[in-house]
């Protein structure tokens, strides 16, 4: 008994996504080179870097949208490259696009992947995630006519749906009022609380950093700084972000 | 099981797509009316003192507007990227082939059981000679269009030229289901003595659906992939 | 070295091509049917020829490349797409020339002739394909499923055409070949001197790519300093 208890904190503190010398070109252009980290399970990694820096690939790369060029990559056991079927069960990504079709309503949309992704209960989830990003009242609305907050909040509530233990988010604050921010952060420290995964890119310094756990600046391709928050200095790190990165002239 | 229930769902949202948009529909009944017409008079008199040329103003008409509908194939995915959101889906991405190779053959058939009336009106044809075989025809061209077309419309939607480039690689491709589809429809609508001969062309589709089947199968992923 | 190898195999080719022509004009005899005209039949063959050959190593190397990955299996296959297409337009013209004396039209929609037409349009398709998409990575892929798909449909259109035109015979004047073994002969030589020189072109076209490659990268080089 004791043993089986000592294994599973043991796996507790082991990596839950490991990222092992990562590069990916494009062509010539290398957009990804040697990244490595590795995550816990229920940490909050906050990605910063300029436009260019390789925040976009990474976060493909981790959802299987975009194959590596060379490197490792391991989640929750699974080796991405060899079970992309297996990784894509645990994640959910957000991006700028919502992936929701426009002709269909909010509610057909999210039935559309509620059934792909084989969830069960799926009337009951669907009015769950619904209520979670406050938009119950445009359940029958043509997504056509939702606003970019309303279409982020939506998208939020499809990648909820399958209950991913691993959440991507890329640049998910961009285009976002106030309103849709707050609802969306809520939903993030929420996630957060119940232990799951997320990694975030953002260029919301102060955003990213109230979120996370730890820190990531990507530059070129390169990570250039990797920490646990508990380590930074959050009044500074507005000047240690800027020594970091190379403005482009 | 997965396969098969994935791809209904598929099918299924691309069917409401279709269903409240009617764009695609629309475009390809109107087109389909009017080649109809233009071979008409394009033609006149040859038409009404020969039955020879109908398999062929048919099959023209139909291959015209369905290359019409294979360039909105995947329209619907262009917008906020939801091929990627399909992507993601723990499942083959052939299933994402199989789901609107259906859809499209489904467009395609509707199309033209719609359009097939006006023709026999228009043209003076009986339909009823032997319905069953022109259906056979009709499902196993489809097949072909739709296998083929997919295929070459997730393609061409992803180069410079876009709408311009699918006709270009489609037609030369799809041309045994043009030669069958034409031969057959001739031996039908003429009432003629050798319509046995049909098997052959019938074969021959049929021959050719499965193979671009499967290279469909095959190849799809390594067209979405990035 | 490889420079020492292209020299030989172009002189080989063009010592082959001069035999050929020898035997075409001084060796072969005067075909009882068709005359003198006929002698084009030892090089609208091998032309015609040519191109599936030509097809068919694009086919092969497009599986390749889908499978490794590697951008000198695309090249290959690009490569022997265009020079087939070069060939198969020479195919496009020798025929007519030997048709219109023969069969007195300058076309005829024979089952081989319109096959030959269908696969010059597949491969123009091939070559616009490959100009309408600027990212390398995706031009090879998409060109090697195209590649595939196309060679694929070839037999089918041949067979779909033969038989319509057996259920709608040509009426077509003029006659049959007869071959006699001096012919066939000749016809062999300059059947080796054709697949010869394809594979010079090939080879030449490869390493002028490979060329191409080089100067990006000294370019970017260039670029950064």
């Amino acid at each position: 008994m004791a043993r089986v208890i000592e294994e599973s904190s043991l796996l507790k503190n082991a990596s839950f996504i490991s990222v092992s010398n990562l590069c990916k070109s494009f062509g010539r252009r290398k957009a990804l080179d040697g990244v490595s980290f590795e995550l816990k399970k229920g940490e909050f990694l906050s990605l910063f870097g300029p436009n260019g820096a390789g925040k976009t690939t990474l976060i493909k790369i981790l959802s299987t949208l975009l194959l590596p060029s060379s490197g490792t990559i391991t989640i929750d056991g699974v080796d991405l490259r060899k079970e992309p079927l297996k990784v894509r069960e645990k994640i959910g990504l957000i991006s700028h696009n919502s992936f929701l079709y426009g002709d269909l309503s909010a509610y057909e949309n999210l039935l559309f992947y509620g059934r792909m992704y084989n969830v069960s209960n799926l009337e009951e989830k669907i009015s769950e995630v619904l209520e979670k990003v406050e938009l119950t009242h445009r359940k029958f609305d043509l997504v056509r006519v939702f606003s970019r907050g309303m279409l982020q909040r939506l998208a939020i509530a499809r990648a909820l749906l399958s209950k991913p233990q691993i959440l991507l988010l890329d640049e998910p604050h961009s285009g976002l009022d106030p309103h849709a921010t707050e609802i969306f952060d809520t939903i993030l420290k929420d996630l957060k609380e119940k232990g799951h995964t997320l990694i975030m890119s953002t260029h919301n310094l102060s955003r990213g950093l109230n979120l996370a756990t730890s820190v990531v600046i990507l530059s070129e391709g390169k990570i250039v700084f990797s920490e646990k928050k508990s380590a930074i200095d959050l009044n500074e790190f507005d000047g240690l972000y800027n020594r970091y990165v190379r403005t482009y002239q | 099981m997965r396969f098969f229930k994935s791809i209904m769902v598929l099918v299924q949202k691309d069917l409401a797509l279709e269903l409240r948009t009617k764009e695609m529909f629309n475009s390809m009944i109107i087109f389909v009316l009017l080649t109809l017409v233009i071979f008409n008079f394009a033609f006149g008199e040859v038409i009404e003192t020969s039955d020879e040329f109908l398999g062929g103003i048919l099959w023209v008409s139909f291959l015209f507007a369905a290359v019409l509908g294979l360039n909105r194939v995947f329209v619907h995915e262009k917008d906020e990227a939801c091929l990627d959101g399909l992507m993601l889906v723990p499942m083959e991405r052939s299933f994402i082939y199989f789901g609107k190779a259906i859809a499209t053959f489904l467009f395609l058939s509707v199309v033209e059981i719609v359009a097939l009336p006006i023709f026999s009106i228009l043209f003076g044809v009986n339909l009823l000679l032997n319905p069953f075989l022109l259906l056979l025809v009709l499902l196993l061209s489809n097949i072909g269009i739709a296998a083929v077309g997919t295929l070459l419309s997730a393609i061409s939607i992803n180069t410079k030229a876009r709408d311009l480039m699918l006709p270009i690689l489609f037609f030369p491709v799809i041309v045994p289901i043009l030669v069958g589809a034409v031969n057959s429809t001739r031996l039908i609508l003429s009432a003629s003595e050798f319509v046995a001969d049909i098997y052959i062309w019938l074969r021959t589709m049929a021959i050719y659906d499965i193979i671009f089947l499967l290279i469909g199968f095959l190849t799809f992923e390594f067209i979405i992939e990035e | 070295m490889k420079n020492k190898i292209y020299q030989i195999l172009t002189f080989c080719v063009a010592l082959s091509i001069i035999v050929s022509i020898y035997m075409v004009f001084c060796y072969a005899p005067i075909e009882k049917n068709m005359g003198f005209v006929q002698k084009i039949f030892y090089f609208h063959l091998p032309v015609a020829i040519i191109p599936y050959l030509a097809f068919l190593v694009t086919l092969i190397f497009s599986l390749v490349y889908l499978v490794k990955r590697e951008r000198k299996w695309d090249m290959v296959a690009h490569a022997s797409a265009e020079i087939g297409l070069v060939i198969d337009t020479l195919v496009l013209i020798t025929g007519p020339l030997w048709a219109k004396p023969v069969w007195g039209h300058w076309w005829v929609w024979e089952p081989r002739l319109t096959t030959s037409f269908i696969m010059w349009l597949l491969y123009v398709g091939y070559l616009m394909l490959r100009h309408s998409v600027p990212e390398e990575n995706r031009r090879a892929r998409f060109s090697a499923v195209y590649g595939i798909v196309a060679f694929v449909s070839v037999p089918i259109s041949f067979m779909s055409i033969r038989w319509w035109r057996t259920v709608h015979p040509l009426v077509i004047k003029g006659a049959s070949i007869e071959l006699e073994p001096p012919m066939v002969l000749t016809m062999l030589v300059s059947l080796f001197s054709f697949v010869l020189f394809y594979y010079l072109l090939l080879s030449q076209r490869v390493r002028l790519e490979n060329l191409k490659d080089e100067v990006e990268v000294i370019k970017d080089e260039v670029e950064k300093v």
